[in-house]
């Protein structure tokens, strides 16, 4: 009876409401020193103490209402307010366990009927059959590998990195050139100075072209002395000037980028950029399954480098939310076996990469659930106010088709104007970018189903604010 | 501004042109400044205005005025007609006033009316808020000269003022005026003199006036030398809901008003030591309460329909959240014999300086989080400096306290 009592104490209660008071201090004045919610919630609100100062506060005003049995008129006020609280959190609780959570993020023009659940990693496989699977992966690092859709194939997660620098490489890996069709050659080291090695020959259209690779940190700056190497100046002013080098392909490697020049034989300069942050001028084989591949045209020739994605640990920063994970898997089936390391998509847009020798596509993304109805955005815009920067509103249009019945209903939702569908799915404008396709844009709709909302945490909220005014003035001064 | 400059230009036509100069008017003559004054309202894009001297062309009615109208407005320009001018321009706003010019899908911009317009160029013209300055200040002395029926008329006159400053940016701009720092300021101490002048209806006690007073006094001051811009400022997109930007921040910044109120008269109560001071400071607290934790729920919902969640302790959330402890506790312990009125009075400004952390520390130290529309910077230091003073003086009491305990066994 003395921990009961205890448990129901004045004291207990403002122990728990110091102690949840100093947990959420200490959480802002961390985020606004790492800038990083996630950072701020993995050390505070997403603490296990901090959930357990929660529970204690369940108990504490559970049972300091009971130890008021019988009850009598005079606990009216009490209970109310108390009732109301318990009602806030129990909705809180119900919302987290049973509740959605997550955001679509849709092109002008397409659409999805996938959430992205928030601060989840998962596995998702496509096979060239269309099965697909996704096996979650959770905070601890243990992979849910259920045989699900994809019962031939065994994943096993070999190595895993909070954070990695990503880059694409194509023409250039590690220190060789690499073009489909040819050998590998030499990628020298930045040249001092003149005669300028040539890595390799290539016939094209009946010309043998010379094939130059280096390293460098100034692209342009080595490109023009290669150039200039290979002209003939002759005579006086008005100079005579002759191409005297043969045509030539040459590959610098930066650290941003591999620039592709060609020289040819009338002294046509072509410079062509690379960039190793993102993949530019690919073809697309076999809708993957065939791999990815740089290209480059050059005398009416294509020249193609299969393209793979590196990823280079680094040190997590303290911006959780900037932190880009990598997994390194080994992949098993019948017939194969193969090890293959994915950066963490965040938005589950990138690229999909080949694995088990083509047969499958695989990428590690936020964990998708799937809701009952497809949305597809037709227009997004952001009107400013005039004369002004300033924005006025955000809108999208969007089309909102049922799968079960195939009703469609098109709504504008805006900042403070959601679309609530009969069975509780809420869809919230969150943002509005320019997306990677010029003045296309690209909306985050924030989705989420509350399913004590109505009946428990707004009645909550409801019984707590009219509680608060029967306890301060139904009795006022009048010491329990 | 746009508009204002319109009206002033409307105004300038008319009123201050020496009548020599009248009839002397030449499109080419007029000053460069007002021939460019863009007061010609697109046609098909409203929003954006041409200057006068476009008139100069005969391209047709490019103007959203009626065809007859701009025809004169033009014949006027060109005869250099300044009194026509005036008054065709006058007729020609007339018939875009209260017309909508922006158009969302839940939102609309209308082009204001111009009792609107009068209402602005008359609240830039005149220092109200200074005028507001210098009568709480006179209260305040008329109190401190215990000349309370002076004081009291003194005060009256100063909310009324007050008032008509809220009320007119409220006409101005068609919404509550709570959306930035700027507005807060003028609003908060209006909330602790309107509960000031009801706790004295109540309590008959004129501590809480001087309190307010003071309270009015000091942040007034702040908002007049602290630069924070002044202007009428469009509402931010995601604060663009009437009905939320009335009941949630109203309540919310409502309550830092009351708190405020309580802290000053917690300070006095330490000085002190009145009972009836503590009382109200009792009162006090659970107004404040009363409106910041329903205001704050109300927040939750208003994130829940903004932002698709309702409560993710973003860094103002968890501030509230931290300021609703600090009082529940305060309550809780006064409540249940833990605490005396004194322990309710150090409360009162533990309290008093969660909420200015809640109010100003969240928008200018920390400076992260969703609610990113009300940063800004400047004054930590000042605010640093108050804060430690003010911990000071609560270590100061209690050890004089402590003394006088011992002292009296």
């Amino acid at each position: 009876m003395k921990l009961i009592r205890f448990l129901g104490s004045i004291y207990l209660a403002i122990f728990l409401i110091s102690s949840t008071a100093l947990f959420v201090i200490a959480g802002t004045v961390l985020e606004s020193l790492t800038a990083s919610h996630r950072y701020a919630a993995h050390f505070t609100y997403s603490n296990p103490l901090f959930k357990a100062l929660l529970w204690g506060f369940f108990l504490n005003i559970l049972i300091s209402a009971l130890l008021r049995w019988p009850f009598r008129q005079k606990h009216v006020p009490f209970l109310v307010t108390h009732l109301g609280l318990l009602m806030l959190l129990g909705g809180t609780l119900i919302k987290a366990y049973y509740g959605t959570q997550g955001s679509l993020l849709i092109t002008e023009g397409s659409s999805s009927a996938e959430l992205l659940l928030p601060d989840t990693y998962s596995i998702r496989l496509w096979a060239r059959d269309k099965r697909s699977e996704q096996y979650p992966l959770s905070q601890d690092l243990s992979l849910s590998v259920d045989k699900g859709k994809l019962p031939e194939i065994s994943i096993d997660l070999a190595a895993y990195a909070p954070h990695s620098q990503v880059s694409y490489e194509s023409w250039i890996k590690r220190d060789q050139v690499f073009i489909q069709g040819l050998k590998p050659f030499a990628v020298h080291p930045e040249p001092k100075g003149p005669p300028f090695p040539i890595s390799s020959k290539v016939r094209l259209n009946g010309q043998v072209w010379d094939l130059m690779a280096f390293k460098t940190e100034e692209s342009a700056t080595l490109a023009r002395k290669i150039y200039q190497q290979g002209l003939k100046i002759s005579g006086e002013a008005p100079f005579k000037i002759e191409v005297a080098h043969s045509p030539t392909l040459l590959f610098l490697d930066t650290p941003e980028n591999v620039v592709l020049y060609t020289f040819d034989k009338k002294g046509h300069v072509q410079e062509e950029l690379y960039p190793k942050s993102s993949p530019k001028a690919m073809a697309v084989y076999d809708q993957g399954y065939g791999g990815y591949f740089s290209f480059a045209k050059i005398e009416k020739e294509t020249f193609e480098s299969l393209l793979q994605c590196r990823c280079l640990p680094q040190p997590p920063s303290q911006m959780l939310e900037e932190n880009i994970p990598q997994i390194t898997l080994r992949l098993r089936n019948s017939d194969n076996q193969d090890f293959i390391t994915l950066p963490f998509e965040r938005q589950a847009t990138g690229l999909k990469w080949p694995v088990l020798k083509g047969q499958y596509l695989a990428r590690f993304q936020p964990l998708l659930e799937k809701i009952p109805y497809r949305v597809r955005l037709r227009q997004a815009r952001e009107i400013k106010y005039p004369h002004s920067t300033q924005p006025f509103s955000y809108e999208s249009d969007l089309i909102f088709t049922e799968l079960k019945t195939g009703r469609q209903i098109e709504k504008t939702i805006s900042m403070n104007n959601v679309h609530e569908t009969w069975d509780g799915y809420r869809f919230y404008l969150a943002n509005i970018t320019t997306g990677d396709l010029g003045s296309i844009k690209k909306v985050q709709i924030i989705v989420n189903r509350d399913p004590a909302k109505y009946w428990l945490t707004y009645p909550g909220a409801f019984f707590l604010s009219a509680g608060i005014f029967l306890l301060f003035w139904l009795r006022p001064y009048r010491k329990v | 501004m746009r508009l204002l400059l319109f009206l002033l230009f409307i105004s300038t036509l008319g009123a201050e042109v020496p009548v020599a100069y009248q009839g002397r008017f030449r499109p080419l003559d007029v000053n460069a400044q007002e021939a460019t004054l863009e007061m010609l309202p697109d046609r098909f894009v409203v929003s954006h205005w041409h200057p006068l001297n476009e008139l100069q062309d005969s391209k047709g009615n490019f103007t959203a005025y009626p065809d007859e109208i701009y025809q004169r407005l033009r014949a006027a320009y060109l005869q250099g007609d300044r009194q026509e001018l005036h008054k065709t321009l006058e007729e020609a706003y007339a018939s875009l006033e209260g017309k909508p010019y922006e158009e969302g899908s839940t939102n609309t911009l209308y082009f204001p009316t111009q009792g609107q317009l009068q209402a602005e160029s008359f609240y830039t013209r005149y220092p109200l808020i200074l005028g507001c300055i210098v009568l709480y200040s006179a209260a305040l002395l008329a109190f401190v000269l215990s000349a309370k029926r002076t004081a009291l008329v003194l005060m009256l006159s100063a909310f009324a003022l007050h008032t008509f400053i809220l009320a007119l940016r409220c006409y101005i701009l068609g919404r509550p005026p709570v959306s930035n720092m700027q507005e807060t300021i003028i609003y908060v101490p209006w909330i602790s003199v309107l509960a000031s002048l009801l706790l004295r209806l109540i309590f008959k006690n004129s501590l809480v006036l001087a309190c307010a007073c003071l309270l009015a006094v000091a942040l007034l001051i702040i908002l007049r030398t602290s630069g924070l811009n002044p202007a009428l400022e469009n509402v931010q997109a995601v604060l663009n809901s009437q009905y939320w930007l009335t009941v949630h921040v109203l309540m919310v910044v409502g309550s830092y008003g009351i708190f405020l109120l309580s802290g000053i008269l917690g300070h006095f109560y330490l000085i002190r030591n009145n009972e009836e001071t503590a009382k109200l400071i009792l009162q006090t607290l659970y107004v404040g309460v009363a409106l910041l934790i329903p205001g704050t729920i109300l927040g939750g919902v208003w994130a829940a329909q903004s932002w698709g969640r309702f409560w993710d302790w973003d860094p103002k959330e968890a501030w509230a959240f931290i300021s609703i402890c600090v009082y529940l506790i305060v309550i809780h312990a006064y409540t249940f014999h833990r605490i005396s009125y004194f322990g309710l009075a150090v409360g009162a400004i533990l309290g008093f300086q969660a909420i200015l952390f809640t109010w100003y520390g969240v928008n200018y130290i920390l400076g992260t989080g969703l609610h990113s529309y009300g940063f800004g910077n400047g004054g930590e230091i000042y605010y640093y400096i108050f804060a430690a003073l003010d911990i000071c003086f609560l270590i100061g009491i209690w050890i004089l306290r402590k003394k006088r305990v011992a002292k009296n066994y």
